[in-house]
């Protein structure tokens, strides 16, 4: 196949380079992909395919960054949003549609009693700690060294516009280092009002780690005895690798799971679950937003959840990407180069062992780009339930020839 | 609360003042090595001079400059001894008198050489000219080229300073991965890079073999946009004006500690 180009990307790009600062702002950024060698904006999608505004065609791993879970425009989701949409979105109430989401996610979610909703990821993982602080009157949190909560001042991985009072109550531990974190406790005695994390370790430009060595079950049980919450920021895990909760696919309960992307498969949602006894501190945090109620991505929500246990959508995912993982694996081998493929299958990664700074990784990805498969060079990919086989066998095909790329170029 | 927002602010101030005498003493007034290897005017100020001299902060930051053979050495070496040594008594005043105030720096040792501190004021005045060169002088290529050298040095050298005494770029600098980061302009240079080692950082001239990160500028006018805040980094990562490869969070981190150069030296 002939490989791509991205004149009217690049085109557009210096149109909104004009308008907007940064022209694409945020995580969306070409910087941190390879620029030139990957589309900037897209036209349409289907399934687990989506163009761009050239035209290329992709098989789409990175889903959105997460949302679409069930594929791009969903025909079940997507009537329920227009369903909706004929009645109206945005009242001065809310819609018995919120009523039915919350319900449905205490349902779902095995820790829940009660789920509130937002927009974005960062609106929970912060209403989270301010529930927690309220609950415990206590100021401190504990989060991991490259995780990411998203872009609030407390947890954003940038540097501009901060004070160094916005960062002065989260202290930073090591994932999977136990001792680190019991010496957190120990050193902040009686001030820590929470554990902020992911299910397991996702940083950009990095490896994902799993939990080793008993991690979460340690500490649950010091959390309980020294009377500090957990909150999963399940943002990006969540859904893909158990629909109870990812909590539940490592085996211990959460007290508050953040939700976001993949809850309404695109439509902008967020939720906050937790447990009853922090339901009433929960009301003494206000917590609002104009488009928080809003009904279509709520209509969006209740046909995810339906859908994804109609046809157990995590674990089609956990099988496609099964299959992928072990097929970068085995043409990593065949091309004699040395792969490191983590995280959970839904939700896999590769990169290559032998080097720290990327340099083969940005040159893999920006070859599979052109060759219509779309895998970020540094941050975590993601599947859907609409990845067949056949399209993973067509996605490894197209890697094959990006792995040669990278053999003919480096050697090793 | 007035009195901790007044004693907040007191620390800011002072704190701002003890980096931007880092940056006027070791990575500015070290530029006067590449000015004398460019520019006429200074080569003929220091024509048949010999002559040494030491600026010291008290509790600060120290250089001795070298003035002979037609060149310029700068070195933070405090062992060597100057013809003239200079005391500021506080970061204060240096900084006045880098930004062309009258102010009288305590002679502590040696004698005042009225002849060699007029030429080396005026060494000082022809500095300004590069870092802050006007829009008629960049029309000369060769002149924009130079300034875009001496720029990417003081932004190097600086870089080493905020890193050390800037408390917001202290604690950025904690999450800059080890490695060399280079910066090279295109086609054909200048380059720069800034090596970060067991939480020491220092600047290299020139290039490297194997650098963790590379970020290039496609050509001169890019660089200099870049470094005087007229472009929009993201924008040029983006239409390729400005490319990164390898370990870009190293470059990410170490770009917020630059913008921050340039705002102190504004």
């Amino acid at each position: 196949m002939s490989e791509y180009k991205f004149n009217r990307s690049l085109e557009l790009f210096k149109e909104a380079a004009r308008y907007i600062p940064g022209a694409i702002p945020g995580h969306m950024t070409p910087a941190i992909t390879v620029p030139g060698s990957f589309p900037y904006f897209a036209e349409k999608a289907e399934g687990c395919r989506y163009w761009d505004v050239d035209g290329n065609e992709y098989i789409d791993f990175m889903c959105g960054y997460g949302p679409i879970v069930l594929g791009h425009r969903h025909p079940k989701v997507d009537e329920a949003v227009r369903a909706q949409q004929a009645k109206g979105s945005c009242f001065n109430h809310p819609t018995e549609l919120q009523v039915k989401a919350a319900k449905l996610l205490v349902e779902t979610v095995k820790i829940a009693d009660w789920a509130i909703f937002a927009k974005n990821g960062s609106d929970v993982t912060t209403y989270a700690l301010q529930v927690a602080r309220e609950f415990t009157q206590r100021d401190c949190v504990i989060a991991c060294r490259g995780g990411y909560h998203g872009g609030h001042a407390w947890c954003t991985p940038g540097h501009g516009g901060l004070t160094p009072e916005d960062k002065m109550h989260i202290h930073l531990v090591n994932w999977n280092d136990f001792d680190e974190f019991k010496a957190a406790v120990e050193k902040y005695k009686g001030q820590i009002a929470a554990f902020i994390s992911s299910p397991y370790h996702h940083p950009t430009f990095s490896d994902q780690y799993m939990p080793e060595n008993d991690w979460w079950n340690k500490v649950r049980k010091l959390c309980d005895e020294e009377g500090i919450l957990i909150i999963v920021d399940d943002v990006r895990a969540g859904w893909r690798l158990n629909i109870a909760g990812s909590d539940q696919h490592f085996g211990f309960d959460a007290d508050m799971i953040c939700f976001s992307k993949a809850i309404a498969n695109g439509y902008p949602l967020s939720a906050l679950v937790g447990v009853e006894k922090l339901k009433l501190a929960s009301t003494r945090v206000f917590f609002t937003g104009s488009f928080w109620a809003s009904a279509n991505e709520l209509a969006a929500c209740i046909a995810t959840i339906e859908e994804m246990k109609a046809i157990d959508a995590s674990g089609k995912m956990w099988k496609v990407g099964t299959q992928f993982q072990e097929g970068l694996r085995k043409l990593g081998a065949q091309h004699g180069l040395k792969v490191s493929v983590t995280g959970p299958a839904p939700i896999p990664y590769m990169k290559f062992a032998n080097e720290g700074d990327f340099r083969r990784m940005q040159l893999f990805s920006a070859e599979a780009s052109k060759r219509g498969v779309f895998l970020h060079p540094h941050h975590n990919w993601f599947v859907s339930a609409a990845h067949t086989e056949a399209d993973i066998d067509q996605a490894l095909a197209r890697c094959d020839e990006a792995f040669a790329v990278v053999k003919k170029t480096f050697g090793d | 609360m007035a009195n901790e927002m007044t004693c907040k602010c007191k620390c800011a101030a002072e704190e701002r003042q003890k980096v931007v005498a880092h940056l006027n003493m070791l990575a500015v007034l070290p530029r006067l090595e590449e000015l004398v290897q460019y520019d006429a005017d200074a080569q003929e100020l220091i024509k048949g001079m010999k002559f040494s001299i030491r600026f010291r902060v008290m509790g600060g930051p120290s250089i001795f400059i070298a003035i002979g053979n037609g060149k310029i050495t700068s070195t933070t070496d405090t062992t060597l001894s100057a013809d003239t040594g200079l005391l500021f008594t506080s970061y204060e005043q240096a900084n006045r008198m880098f930004a062309g105030e009258k102010v009288v720096p305590i002679p502590y040792w040696g004698a005042w050489r009225m002849s060699d501190l007029k030429r080396f004021t005026q060494l000082s005045t022809l500095l300004e000219k590069y870092l802050k060169p006007s829009d008629e002088s960049l029309k000369d290529p060769g002149f924009k080229a130079q300034v875009v050298k001496m720029t990417l040095h003081t932004i190097a050298a600086g870089v080493a300073q905020l890193a050390e005494h800037d408390s917001k770029a202290s604690h950025w600098a904690k999450s800059v991965p080890e490695g060399v980061a280079m910066f090279k302009v295109l086609p054909e240079g200048p380059a720069a890079c800034i090596s970060v080692q067991g939480g020491k950082f220092r600047p290299i001239w020139g290039e490297v073999k194997n650098p963790s990160v590379t970020t290039t500028f496609k050509d001169i006018d890019t660089a200099l946009n870049l470094f005087t805040g007229k472009l929009d980094a993201f924008a040029a990562l983006g239409d390729g004006d400005v490319r990164m490869s390898g370990l870009i969070p190293m470059a990410d981190h170490l770009n917020a500690i630059i913008d921050r150069v340039g705002w102190y030296l504004k």
